[in-house]
């Protein structure tokens, strides 16, 4: 027992911050520990889940008390300031312009803000913003000109005044952040004036800009991005649900309007049971095809990697390959590639050729098997197989990475102490690889439930069966098909919903990885 | 001794025997794809798994001129049109990624941690789902639809979520080293572009290369924002050889063609900076 | 205000990186292209039916301001609709329109919707689509009516020019929505002379039996919903289309049930084949295939007629229980609509009536052997003797469909039906029939 108390110290090397045994995992055999190993992980992630979904009650309320605090601020500065001070409170920056040629920049800056705001304001978005609470009220139709044609006399546009006025708040509350920092910047010229000191020049204030502040310079344009192609989007997107937006009030045509409608829908009635199986199998197919990717790569890599194993580069270059040609070439091709045609040897896709010329199988039927069209189950399994075909080598190359990196001091020793193949691997390089990968295991996972371009170009969601079920659908290809396919017939709010669970789903997992991983909590260990 | 080398010999064959056939079964269907790209049989569902006569038919079609209906399927064009957008795109979304990375990594301010958890879940909202919004909104400035700018902006603005990998790089480059400049005077600014940007060469490559390659194979995104066959990415055009009930049976073969043409600079690249991929996967944590 | 927006957009992103790049989109012409001197409902004065503005009093030909249109054209058809626009934009009434700039896009007919979809205002001015789509084209206010000043005149024109059966499909309150383009969206039975007679050809019972014995397969594509309906169209059910409010309750009847065993006997046969290599009528001349379900779109061409090995006729009559049914068919057609968002709508009303008019259909048969829906073309010598267009009209006849406004969850409910009978899922001891009509009904 000696031996095997040692290659467990050395695993500690390689994982400082292992949390205390629950089980005495010693005298067990490997494939326990490795059981227990990954049971432990799970477990681990719904002991976060939980803490995150705790945490939240007390963000609100320091967000409340912050919001508070700020308000605050803005009076006692407003009732200690002069006047220059307080006409800030009205055209902003005043307090800077005013009080000496050095803060020119500065307080410009804070008017052309105020300026540019207004002239949003008033030109864009206050008219659209004014429609938000009704979401419109013109409905757009026909009519005569004053030259007797027949033309469309535009109305109001629901989505727009939607989009519209979100992007109007977040404005706003952008605006809102920038004038507490011109009263304070205000304040704060008064104050170095009264104490007789001299107020910052141009240069300073530049050089604050790629010092002190820099963080606020090089963050400003990303951060304006994501509010604009991300936020703006996910708001609006949450704020549809609340809508009756579907076909048939869809516009500019038609107008919709508040209402909450379609949680009821989405979780009950028609879609319920749907949403319940389509849910139930993006979880499942999330599963498979993140683990199969991942313990199949990683012996691929360990296979590879293996030191009398000649001509690596060729092996890895080989399954390279198949991850640099685009995945809507590959994905579309494989679609091809397996197709099906009942009865029709001759025309039936170049798969079932090959198994029925090469290999010379008889198959049931004479064209062949029906890969992605056929059974639930096969189908099924054909994408989680294709999905292999394309993502394993991404864990292949991740993995010869890792490999590399492990000390090859933690080998010998074990080698020393006798370990066998099976034991070094599930004592050094197994959990090495979780280490480096484990919080990527879950990223991956988030991903393939949003794997949209798999089940979209392989099966398009089917084989379908009575009741209008994909049986490939994964929650984000069923979205697709109510809302963009089935235009006719489109349930914009509902599709909304799914889209929130979605996210959702995907952001607790998100947020697990990132409080749990080891990069993020060690991120001073190099500096 | 000997028996110990005979195990490993047969287990080298063994793993040799599985790596042969694993490629086999792994490059088989772009083989496939390869041959019926030079086949004479433009139909996807044929009675043979090769074609029977090869000619350089298919690819002379993608180029004007080469077809008939070139002005409907002009491929050249929609390459022109993803190089384009990949590349502009590409630009934004690394510099951007480069600067949240910088800022998150090397700088200390009050609201990091939390702009670090919200940036990693807003990069989770799946893109497709902001598409429309995003087009609207685009809208309002004309940069949608047909307008490279609105794509290229809907490509990259948001990349800045994706800091993760590149922060975890920059974690690992040792804190001395900018100690030691701002004690020369040398500004943050200085120090990041300088400095800190020319000893990450290899996590900026592997950010170029990812940030490129996203844009060239999206589908989804640039068929709701190109309308017009003369906007179109590869991704969409190349789609347009097999929809339908008709084309397949008629444009299959030019599909594999441009499937071939748009893989080989793609797989060029990813085979030069197969290393730089690597360490981009493992990141930083790959030294941990 | 999209100005001042977009320069402050444009300020903001003069910091990052993407100078030198040009905004190509929404360079709409600012000619408003409006045709003077028009008064309304004043069209019955007009004799040339083709060229209504032509022969109208006071018509001027001054030129139309420059302006430039996007044309959405199916591929199949794409090069026969650009040599039409090159007539429009040079010789047409001396050089009217010559200052019109054409930029042509290849779209097929069922594309047109979820295009418009995303943003009507964002599509072209003139396109081609599928007469199904009308309905909801219509609800969603992406045809412009043919009304008012001008085009009341080409309403009349339509009336005057187009069959009935094409045309109505386009009318509401009087006037029409769309330019009548062709008229042979449908298919029928294309079969090899060789292996079946004439009146053989006419028995779907006997077309199996003869394909089991020449072991050849019978082409059917029951995995689309277009043509997986034909047993229970033949068993009698002719939906009246309303979109989702169609009522679909037949299919839940006897006659569903005779389509629905129907379906199941023939799903099931052992030549039945959803593929067609690179062609029905090629498949059939190669000896692959002894008969097949041809598409309009996938006529034999006539070196392929020529050879006398293949015939085309309509659907054969299917056997149930002992009684004989004429198999049914979707019969409709494509549709040239006008943009209501479009800047140029006169504009783009003379040319869409240019490309639909009857020598533009004449030309579009010659070239594509398409079926028009212009009597006078309908009545050409080479039309009537055109072998494929004959089929396919005798199907009609004989048990025609009209595609109107088709659901979605119709094409969906009925391609899973199918599906589902030949993967074994439904039985004839459980033909599952509520669950279709609640599938074609529902909301999904």
């Amino acid at each position: 027992m000696v031996r095997s108390r040692r290659v467990v110290r050395s695993r500690r090397v390689v994982k400082p911050k292992q949390a205390t045994p629950t089980w005495k995992l010693y005298n067990r055999p490997w494939y326990l520990k490795l059981i227990f190993g990954i049971g432990n992980y799970f477990k681990d992630v719904g002991i976060m889940i939980w803490n995150v979904i705790k945490a939240i009650p007390f963000k609100i309320w320091a967000l409340i008390l912050a919001i508070g605090h700020g308000f605050q601020g803005l009076w006692n500065r407003f009732k200690n300031g002069d006047w220059r001070t307080r006409m800030s409170y009205l055209i902003m920056g005043f307090g800077n312009y005013s009080r000496s040629p050095r803060q020119f920049l500065i307080g410009f800056l804070y008017l052309a803000v105020e300026i540019a705001y207004v002239l949003i304001l008033v030109l864009g978005g206050g008219p659209y913003l004014i429609k938000f609470g009704s979401l419109g009220t013109e409905i757009e139709h026909f009519g005569y000109d004053e030259m007797g044609e027949y033309v469309k006399i535009p109305g109001d546009n629901s989505l727009k005044i939607l989009i519209f006025s979100v992007f109007t708040i977040l404005l706003t509350i952008f605006f809102v952040a920038m004038y507490i920092q011109n009263t304070k910047s205000a304040y704060k010229a008064q104050k170095t004036v009264e104490s007789g000191k001299p107020l910052s020049t141009i240069r300073q204030q530049i050089n604050y800009a790629l010092n002190d502040g820099y963080h606020t310079t090089i963050l400003a344009l990303p951060i304006f991005g994501v509010l604009l192609i991300t936020v703006l989007p996910l708001i609006s997107n949450i704020l549809i649900a609340f809508t009756n937006y579907n076909f048939n009030n869809s516009p500019p045509a038609k107008l919709f309007t508040w209402t909450f409608e379609a949680f009821g829908k989405t979780f009950a009635g028609q879609y319920g049971s749907l949403l319940w199986r389509t849910l139930g199998w993006t979880l499942v197919w999330a599963f498979f095809a993140t683990f199969t990717n991942f313990f199949f790569g990683m012996f691929l890599a360990m296979m590879i990697n293996k030191k009398s194993i000649k001509m690596k580069v060729f092996w890895r270059t080989c399954f390279v390959i198949v991850i640099a040609v685009p995945d809507f070439v590959t994905l579309m091709l494989m679609s091809q590639f397996f197709s099906f045609a009942p009865n029709e040897p001759k025309f039936t896709g170049a798969f079932n050729h090959i198994i029925h010329e090469w290999f010379h199988i008889q198959t049931e039927n004479a064209g062949g098997v029906n890969w992605f069209g056929g059974e639930v189950w096969l189908a099924r399994m054909m994408v989680i197989i294709v999905n292999l075909w394309r993502g394993m080598p991404f864990t292949m190359l991740a993995t010869m990475g890792i490999l590399m990196n492990i000390p090859a001091e933690l080998y010998e020793s074990s080698r020393i102490d006798g370990a066998g193949p099976v034991r070094r691997f599930v004592s050094i390089t197994f959990p090495y690889i979780m280490f480096v990968m484990g919080p990527q295991l879950i990223t991956t996972f988030t991903g393939n439930i949003n794997n949209f371009n798999v089940i979209f170009f392989l099966t398009g969601g089917g084989p379908y069966k009575m009741g209008g079920y994909g049986a490939t659908n994964l929650l984000i290809t069923w979205l697709f098909k109510i809302t963009m396919q089935d235009t006719a017939s489109a349930e914009y709010n509902v599709g909304s919903v799914i889209g929130i669970i979605t996210f959702i789903i995907s952001a607790v997992l998100a947020l697990i990885v990132f409080n749990s991983s080891k990069s993020n909590k060690q991120e001073d260990t190099f500096q | 001794m000997i028996g110990l080398r005979s195990k490993r010999i047969a287990t080298d064959t063994a793993i040799y025997i599985i790596l042969t056939v694993m490629v086999f079964i792994w490059l088989f269907p772009l083989v496939w794809m390869i041959l019926r790209a030079f086949g004479n049989e433009p139909s996807s569902t044929s009675a043979m798994v090769f074609p029977e006569g090869y000619t350089f038919e298919n690819f002379k079609q993608l180029f004007p001129g080469g077809a008939s209906d070139y002005n409907a399927f002009p491929y050249m064009t929609w390459i022109g049109n993803t190089l384009l957008v990949a590349t502009c795109s590409c630009v934004i979304s690394t510099l951007f990624v480069l600067m949240v990375s910088y800022a998150l990594s090397r700088l200390r301010f009050k609201m990091r941690k939390k702009l670090m958890n919200i940036a990693l879940i807003l990069g989770l909202f799946p893109g497709f789902l902001s598409m429309i919004a995003m087009y609207f909104m685009f809208n309002l400035f004309s940069l949608t639809p047909n307008n490279y700018i609105g794509l290229i902006l809907a490509y990259s603005l948001g990349a800045g979520t994706g800091y993760y990998i590149v922060k975890g790089f920059f974690d690992t480059v040792p804190l001395a080293i900018d100690e030691a400049a701002r004690i020369d005077g040398a500004t943050k600014n200085r120090i990041f572009w300088t400095m800190i940007i020319p000893l990450s060469k290899p996590i900026i490559i592997y950010t170029i290369l990812t940030n490129f390659i996203g844009p060239w194979c999206d589908y989804i995104m640039a068929s709701v924002f190109m309308t017009r066959s003369k906007y179109y990415t590869v991704a969409v055009g190349i789609r347009k050889f097999i929809e339908g009930f008709n084309l397949p049976k008629t444009h299959f073969a030019r599909f594999c063609a441009g499937g071939v043409l748009i893989s080989v600079p793609i797989v060029i690249l990813y085979l030069i900076m197969q290393k730089f991929y690597v360490s981009g996967i493992t990141g930083g944590a790959a030294k941990g | 205000m999209k100005k001042l927006l977009a320069t402050l957009l444009a300020s903001t992103m003069a910091l990052t990186t993407i100078g030198g790049l040009v905004a190509c989109g929404g360079d709409n012409g600012d000619g408003n292209g409006k045709v003077a001197g028009l008064q309304p409902n004043e069209f019955t004065k007009v004799t040339h039916w083709d060229d209504p503005l032509q022969d109208k009093d006071g018509d001027s030909d001054a030129k139309v301001p420059k302006c430039t249109l996007t044309v959405w054209a199916p591929s199949i058809a794409l090069e026969t609709y650009q040599a039409l626009g090159n007539e429009f934009t040079s010789t047409y009434r001396n050089g009217k329109y010559s200052n019109v700039t054409l930029e042509w896009d290849a779209q097929d007919e069922g594309n047109v919707k979820t295009l418009l979809g995303t943003d009507s205002t964002g599509g072209a001015d003139v396109f081609f689509y599928a007469g199904d789509h009308t309905e909801e084209m219509i609800r969603n206010n992406w045809l412009l009516p043919l009304r008012g000043a001008t085009g009341s005149y080409y309403s009349a024109a339509i009336a005057q020019r187009d069959m009935a059966t094409a045309a109505d499909v386009v009318k509401k309150n009087g006037y029409y929505y769309a330019f009548p383009a062709t008229n042979d969206n449908g298919y029928y039975l294309v079969y090899n002379t060789d292996d079946l007679t004439e009146e053989e050809a006419d028995d779907m019972d006997v077309i199996m039996q003869k394909a089991a014995e020449k072991d050849k397969t019978f082409y059917w594509n029951y995995t689309e919903g277009f043509w997986a309906a034909i047993f229970f169209f033949g068993a009698g059910i002719t939906p009246d289309w309303k979109g989702v409010d169609t009522d679909f309750s037949e299919f839940g009847g006897a006659k569903g049930q005779i389509g629905a065993k129907a379906t199941i006997k023939y799903v099931t046969d052992a030549k039945m084949t959803t593929a067609a290599g690179s062609g029905i009528a090629k498949a059939v001349l190669d000896g692959d295939m002894i008969a097949g379900i041809c598409g309009t779109w996938e006529n034999p061409t006539p070196a392929q007629l020529e050879t006398g090995k293949i015939g085309c006729k309509k659907l054969p009559m299917f056997t149930v229980d002992g009684q004989k049914y004429q198999t049914g068919a979707f019969f409709g057609g494509k549709y040239c609509g006008v943009n209501p968002s479009s800047a140029n709508t006169q504009v783009a009303m003379a040319l869409a009536n240019y490309l639909t008019n009857t020598a533009a259909q004449t030309k579009r048969f010659n070239e594509h052997q398409s079926g028009p829906s212009n009597k006078a073309v309908a009545d050409l010598d080479t039309v009537k003797a055109n072998v494929p267009l004959s089929a396919y009209n005798a199907q009609v006849a004989a048990g025609g469909v009209f595609q109107g406004d088709v659901p979605q969850k119709f094409w969906d409910g009925i391609a899973a039906y199918t599906k589902n009978a030949y993967s074994g899922d439904i039985t004839l001891a459980d033909l599952q029939l509520g669950q279709l009509v609640t599938d074609m009904t529902t909301q999904k």
